[in-house]
């Protein structure tokens, strides 16, 4: 469309009719309203700046997402949302296969949001995947940290592929939530240069998410002292490498922390020692974390990483006391699991609401009939410490032992609140599953309230899968092994077999 | 907190073109400005509320907002503030009775706002959030007959700021 000039827009605004000349009902609002609706508009937003060079798609982010869009408006806002620093302390930036131009534009944005945002509290979401120069992660987060006294929430996720001739990957951005990267490149360690936090300036910091440790050394001050908790911290997501005593350290730093990410990923050159397998840490004592998740990022149905992950995990159980935990998601193998995870319990005493366990394939000793038949009994001991669960979500592959934690869960007394079953890649009977239903649904005090099989089978071997079953389907077709349900499901279960 | 005979009793409001609502305390209440008036006059039933900033045909459609809502429960605190704004849903109810001329939706804004009723006003300014949502200036402007003023050094400079590939 060709654009009219200054001159004649406004020749022919003056000459329109007069509803035309007559102020705009929205200039009716005081400013404090313009202001929070502007507010709304920019933290609703889902977009992100996420094109590398193509020009078109970066004018679309600049023409139509909060504060950019209204500050094009008229002068008047334009002036007002240069002025409101709330408009510009709030942002997120995903940038996907960055050229070395496209990153020093994407500085440039930063600095316009840390300058137009004066001096308020900041919260920033910056992502980098893909192919990029080898210093970019260290550049971008030695910049933000130059404002870390004004960090109230911070997420910086980098994840480097190696360029290759047929690089080409689509790399699928996660939400906030499950932020858990389960691939790293040796790539992505190139980097030897460490970026300092200071803890005297993290005062205000209340949530904490990046997936690169290692790249961040940890100070009290500028003087390098011994670092000091940051009693404002809630939230933190971190992956790591496996070092024990780095993990100690953070976690000494955070006492109030209420939820926690971890996952261990392989060895960085730059946290390189070879006993990091040693646990001489005390007990970390966190009392008001309600929610660990290790190792989110790991795909369900691969025991891929179990090392890494369990050694995660291990330290969770081996070193933590978390009286307040409801939330629990841990991927251990058969032997840790037996055995830490009961003195976790002991030592916690939590009101466990949800606990999503994985149970990897151990050392030899806990494979085999008689081993799985081991696993399961010490996870039926383990439940009987955690009368207060609800939500149960198991994964394990111990075919002959989860027949068995079935049969003991038939018996309502074994958590007597028990509303959502999960389970995952387990093998059992479907006479097992449906007695199970069949018995929790009819007890006095009826808790139970839905049950999803994913990929669960009658054998060992992939044709021998549970009859599928959507959770809408009609209830009077029912297959055959899944009839025993019918008045469960007719009266309310919410039953899915995936 | 509220007693029985609170809720049996009746408020008069007289708006700013002189028309008298006589509402229940309950649906009245609602706005924090009419509740604090409310327990400044005391017991006297008979004396009526003044509502200058608000006309006859405005009242009539918040206490149409506030008649539906009067049971629900007390806004949240102002800590919450910050989830509330991160959502631009409305409830199927309001949604629908917030659809109307512009006029009557910034009017609606500014009298939630003089009569302090924080949801209404959190209805009305999720509305216009929605109307600006991944629009463009121009779009803006014509939604809401705004005169573009910026002079062409101006508009010149915007698009610069705009232009990722531009050297600056």
């Amino acid at each position: 469309m060709e654009e009219n000039s200054f001159e004649e827009r406004h020749a022919s605004q003056d000459l329109s009719s007069g509803k035309r000349k007559e102020e705009p009902f929205i200039h009716r609002l005081p400013s404090e309203i313009l202001l929070c609706i502007f507010l709304i508009s920019l933290r609703s937003s889902t977009s992100f700046l996420k094109p590398s060079d193509d020009k078109a798609a970066v004018e679309k982010h600049f023409t139509t997402t909060t504060p950019y869009n209204v500050s094009g408006v008229c002068r008047s806002w334009r002036e007002f949302v240069v002025s409101s620093a709330s408009l510009w302390a709030e942002f997120s930036i995903l940038l996907n296969h960055p050229s070395p131009r496209t990153l020093d534009h994407a500085k440039s944005v930063i600095s316009l949001h840390l300058e137009r945002s004066r001096d308020l509290l900041m919260s920033c979401s910056i992502a980098i995947f893909g192919f990029f120069r080898v210093d970019t992660t260290h550049e971008i987060a030695s910049y933000i940290a130059l404002h870390q006294r004004r960090w109230r929430k911070l997420q910086l996720l980098f994840r480097r592929e190696p360029i290759t001739p047929s690089s080409g990957a689509n790399f699928e951005v996660r939400s906030e939530s499950s932020s858990g990267l389960s691939r790293f490149s040796r790539n992505d360690y190139d980097d030897a240069a460490v970026v300092n936090l200071f803890t005297g300036e993290l005062n205000y910091l209340e949530e904490l998410s990046i997936n690169r440790a290692s790249l961040f050394g940890v100070w009290d001050s500028k003087e390098l002292g011994l670092p000091k908790p940051v009693p404002s911290l809630r939230r933190l997501s971190l992956e790591m490498p496996g070092r024990f005593d780095k993990l100690a350290l953070w976690l000494s730093l955070v006492p109030n922390i209420e939820e926690l990410d971890l996952s261990f990923y392989h060895s960085d050159p730059r946290w390189y020692r070879s006993d990091s397998n040693t646990l001489q840490i005390p007990t970390i004592r966190l009392y008001h974390l309600r929610r660990i998740t290790v190792n989110h990022g790991i795909l369900r149905g691969s025991d891929y990483n179990t090392l890494e992950s369990s050694r995660a995990s291990t330290f969770v159980l081996r070193c933590l006391a978390c009286p307040s935990l409801t939330e629990l998601s841990v991927r251990v193998p058969a032997h840790i699991c037996v055995r830490y995870l009961h003195e976790f319990f002991l030592r916690s005493s939590p009101p466990l609401r949800t606990l999503d366990l994985y149970v990897a394939m151990g050392v030899p000793a806990f494979i085999g009939a008689e081993g799985e038949t081991m696993v399961m009994d010490g996870i039926v001991e383990l439940l009987v410490l955690l009368p207060t669960i609800a939500n149960l979500v198991l994964t394990s592959r111990h075919f002959e032992g989860v027949g068995r934690l079935i049969q003991k869960l038939c018996s309502p007394t074994l958590l007597p609140c028990l509303a959502h079953v999960d389970f995952s890649i387990s093998g059992a009977e479907t006479s097992q599953f449906v007695e199970l239903v069949n018995s929790r649904w009819s007890a006095s005090e009826r808790a139970l309230q839905s049950v999803v099989l994913r990929s669960c089978n009658t054998h060992m071997i992939r044709t021998s899968r549970f009859p599928s079953r959507g959770l809408h389907d009609d209830h009077s077709s029912l297959p055959e092994e899944w009839v025993g349900l019918k008045a469960c499901i007719e009266e309310g279960l919410q039953f899915e077999v995936i | 907190m509220s007693t029985t005979e609170d809720k049996t009793r009746k408020v008069k409001l007289v708006t700013s073109d002189n028309e008298e609502f006589e509402v229940d305390w309950e649906v009245a209440t609602r706005s924090v400005l009419i509740k604090h008036m409310l327990e400044d006059i005391g017991e006297s039933e008979e004396q009526a509320i003044p509502l200058p900033n608000v006309t006859a045909n405005v009242l009539k459609k918040v206490l149409e907002w506030c008649e539906h809502h009067r049971k629900d429960p007390e806004p949240a605190p102002e800590s919450s503030d910050d989830n509330r704004k991160r959502t631009l849903e409305i409830g199927d109810w309001d949604a629908k009775f917030i659809q109307v001329d512009q006029e009557m939706l910034f009017e609606i804004i500014l009298a939630a706002n003089y009569l302090d009723i924080k949801a209404l006003l959190d209805v009305g300014c999720k509305t216009v959030a929605n109307m600006i949502k991944g629009k463009q200036p121009e779009e803006i402007r014509k939604m809401f007959n705004i005169v573009n003023d910026f002079t062409p050094e101006e508009e010149a400079q915007i698009k610069k700021e705009n232009e990722w590939a531009e050297d600056r």
